[in-house]
């Protein structure tokens, strides 16, 4: 992808929104610091001038990279540095044309679950500084007659790195956005990745890359600095504090969640017990939570992959999901061979392709509707319109929308449908009442017998009595006595016992009073939800270059009304700017009209920067993709 | 010869087809290792260790089990963007031999079958297996071992010795619906198995 060249000037992008400055008194002699949304950061000698990630002054003599997010390489580039430095972990993200050249495709069934700020083009550093594994001598560098050590500190980023200078006999760490002053951080959603030694996967790897955070944060803490210097709020004039407090909360919050978790369920003890004790030390004392009561499937519903189906007494059959190939065809064969009379009906519990992928399909072999929430149905219609974990590609052209609470009654069978935004906020549920039996909620994949599924943050669990889990708590809890639970994925059906609710529910209460603590937020949602703000379309295709449309979801999470400034850019060129009053826990919906004359190959990824007038703000926060119609 | 589709997703997002062909024994194993193509991808399905036996309308029964590149003692595939066809396709022969080796690691370690006929011919079969042009829908991300099920065998016995996951049992028979058993690890497992004439 090749983006024009820009005007270099200092301030072009940040400069844009409206930057608190202030002076800090007691600093080195030599070392300056300009708040902002990115601190600029300059150190000057013999005449020379340093910079870390943002200059103050254009044209620094080096810069140094603490890693390579969009807004800092924005900010970098805008900076316009003789030479640059950046850590060797950084090489794949400075090289991100690679990444977008496949990403139109890879945003389907993606499981990945990282933070994609990656930078709109390449972007050309002089060095690389190599990684010094945990045995080997930090290698420190001189610049201008100043040591310089540089310290591998990966965590909030895949790609972190703090940089510790002596001045005037001060050790000032420059700790980019590893850790804020105060013991805090700016989000949750950051972590999320896999835990290698636990052989958890990327997609149920919450607060994934927490160990390694707590080991960076022990080495600079080891390195005894004393200042913190971040790239974003103050200044921390007690390091070792901020970093004992920072660690502590993030290990309860993770402990919390590891009492509350359904991959009990699924792993062996061996596996959570080393997630446990990467995290929380070999004495963490963490006692997996016990099965619940379950039993078997009752003799009208089976298990096939991730399909339950739901057979009457007069053999038709009504089936929740079809997630692939395999289950269609054993579906298919059921029908040739006369298993079953005929599928009449399905039902998408979510929005995830295991559970979605061969619907359409389905559908077209069976000739049967497909059902589904609103918030379900919006994603498999249009599909491409969406980037959330795991969308399918394969668009379900028909879709019957029930609202919550909508009821159809199917032979012997009641359902009654729900929006149950449990283990994703896209998600569904189905109760099934019959006189033979006790109800049965068909929860997709929001519970096990040991817990809940909120391992993947990019699922969107909100913490609000409105929506996510505490509103699935109460759904759980109208439901008719002796109600059974089922997950897709198991072949039991469940229940927890008043014990179990209660405790699931209060530890879940405290995890958000802990992430409020933790999270430099106006609202712990904001922390968890890297999706407050979207552009809709995630993609689109149009047919000539000129005019486009496009429409940014904003979410304002916090209990208090504010405002919201929108820029639109295309690169570095402002193309829109909106500002918007969204009411506490509300949301706003901007529709832009873009002309956009020179779009880029393979496409143009607009983003946009949004400030909330609680002063939290991100630069090139999300994105959207749109190239021209290709020809099939 | 009998042969196994999987299938890749191209650059362009488009399917194509590799395989992988199983040797032409009637008790010997083969790996596949399919991609996460569209088609196949299921976000959870390494959450269970799978054992899929299945009778076909000849009678004959086939024993699969598939094994998460994930749950290898090495660092092989646990990132779902690598262990696919195309990171299969550039491992080097050495690397490929090695997966093959810690996949019949896994294997022997994680299920103690009780007829020791049945494990003996386990273990000397896991190392054939080459590219092909045809095979079938498997399980992503997972080397898949299938064997024929001797005629002799009236049922299988073993104990899942896995403490990483639980296993699902399936059991797929002509014209019925599958029987499925959900394990812990450390449970004995008594399937009594299909007879061999339909």
């Amino acid at each position: 992808m090749k983006l024009a060249i820009h005007a270099l000037l200092i301030g072009t992008l940040l400069f844009s929104l409206p930057l608190p400055t202030s002076a800090e008194p007691d600093l080195p002699e030599g070392l300056r610091i300009e708040y902002g949304i990115l601190n600029r950061i300059e150190i000057t000698s013999r005449g020379a001038r340093l910079a870390i990630n943002a200059s103050i002054e254009a044209a620094p003599d080096l810069l140094l990279l603490t890693h390579a997010r969009r807004d800092i390489i924005e900010a970098a580039k805008a900076s316009d540095p003789a030479e640059v430095l950046a850590s060797s972990r950084s090489e794949r993200f400075l090289n991100a044309e690679t990444l977008w050249s496949t990403w139109w495709e890879d945003r389907f069934d993606y499981y990945g679950q990282q933070v994609r700020q990656w930078p709109l083009e390449n972007f050309a550093v002089d060095q690389l500084l190599p990684v010094a594994n945990e045995n080997q001598r930090p290698q420190l560098f001189d610049w201008k007659g100043i040591e310089i050590e540089p310290i591998d500190t990966p965590g909030y980023t895949r790609d972190g790195i703090c940089y510790l200078i002596e001045l005037q006999g001060q050790r000032v760490c420059f700790v980019g956005d590893i850790v804020l002053a105060g013991g805090k951080v700016q989000d949750l959603y950051s972590f999320q990745d896999e835990i290698r030694p636990g052989k958890i996967g990327a997609y149920h790897g919450y607060l994934g890359r927490i160990s390694r955070w707590i080991s960076s944060l022990e080495r600079i803490a080891k390195a005894k600095p004393d200042i913190l210097i971040p790239s974003r709020g103050i200044i921390s004039h007690d390091p070792e504090k901020d970093i004992r407090i920072a660690i502590q909360r993030a290990r309860e919050i993770y402990r919390n969640y590891l009492s509350t978790n359904a991959l009990h369920w699924y792993f062996g003890p061996e596996r959570m017990n080393t997630c446990a004790e990467l995290v929380l030390g070999k004495d963490h004392g963490l006692v997996a939570p016990k099965n619940s009561q379950h039993i078997d499937l009752p003799t009208w519903c089976k298990h096939i992959g991730t399909t339950k189906l739901l057979l009457s007494e007069s053999n038709e059959a009504f089936v929740l999901d079809v997630g692939g190939q395999t289950s269609l065809k054993t579906l298919e064969t059921l029908v040739e061979q006369g298993a079953i009379a005929g599928i009449e009906g399905i039902f998408a519990t979510h929005t995830h392709n295991d559970h979605t992928a061969a619907i359409a399909a389905a559908a077209e072999a069976f000739q049967c509707p497909v059902y589904a929430l609103p918030e379900v149905a919006d994603v498999l219609s249009s599909p491409s319109e969406w980037f959330l974990p795991g969308v399918s590609p394969h668009q379900v052209e028909d879709v019957i929308v029930m609202p919550d609470q909508e009821k159809l009654h199917w032979k012997e069978f009641t359902f009654t449908f729900r929006f149950f935004p449990g283990q994703m906020y896209r998600h569904g549920a189905l109760l099934v009442e019959r006189r033979d039996h006790d109800p049965v909620f068909f929860i997709g994949d929001s519970f096990s017998p040991t817990g809940i599924d909120d391992y993947c943050m990019m699922n969107r669990n909100l913490h609000r009595e409105d929506t996510g889990y505490l509103s699935c708590f109460k759904i759980v809890q109208q439901l008719p006595p002796e109600t059974w639970l089922v997950n897709q994925h198991i072949p039991y059906l469940f229940r927890y016992n008043e014990a179990r609710w209660k405790s699931i529910e209060s530890a879940y209460r405290e995890r958000i009073r802990l992430i409020s603590e933790f999270c430099e937020v106006e609202d712990p949602n904001f922390a968890i939800d890297e999706q407050w703000a979207r552009f809709h379309p995630y993609t689109q295709e149009i047919s000539e270059q000129g005019e486009v449309q496009t429409s940014l979801l904003l979410e304002n999470h916090a209990t208090e009304s504010q405002e919201f400034t929108v820029s639109i850019r295309d690169g570095s060129t402002k193309l829109a700017t909106r500002t918007v009053e969204i009411a506490a826990r509300g949301s706003s919906r901007l529709d832009f009209k873009i002309r956009l004359p020179d779009l880029r190959e393979p496409m143009s990824v607009l983003t946009a920067d949004i400030q909330r007038s609680s002063g939290h703000s991100r630069v090139g926060h999300c994105e959207t993709l749109i190239r021209l119609k290709q020809e099939e | 010869m009998k042969s196994n589709r999987i299938r890749s997703r191209t650059q362009q997002g488009r399917v194509s087809q590799l395989a992988i062909r199983l040797a032409p024994v009637s008790l010997a194993f083969a790996l596949v290792l399919p991609s996460f193509s569209p088609e196949s991808l299921q976000g959870h399905d390494s959450l269970y260790q799978y054992l899929e036996v299945s009778q076909d309308s000849a009678g004959r029964r086939t024993l699969a089990i598939s094994i998460h590149l994930a749950d290898f003692a090495s660092e092989f595939g646990i990132d779902s963007n690598r262990s696919d066809l195309a990171w299969w396709s550039k491992l080097d022969p050495r690397d490929q031999d090695r997966v093959r080796r810690e996949a019949g690691d896994f294997l022997h370690s994680s299920f103690l079958f009780s007829d020791p006929l049945f494990a003996k011919s386990l273990a000397a079969s896991l190392l054939g297996a080459e590219i092909n042009d045809e095979n079938e829908p498997a399980r992503p991300g997972c080397v898949l071992v299938i064997a024929e099920i001797p005629p002799r065998l009236e049922k299988l016995e073993w104990v899942y010795q896995s403490d990483q996951k639980r296993l699902m049992v399936i059991l797929t028979r002509p014209g019925q619906f599958p029987q499925v058993l959900d394990r812990a690890a450390g449970e004995r497992v008594i399937l009594p198995l299909p007879v061999t004439t339909p």
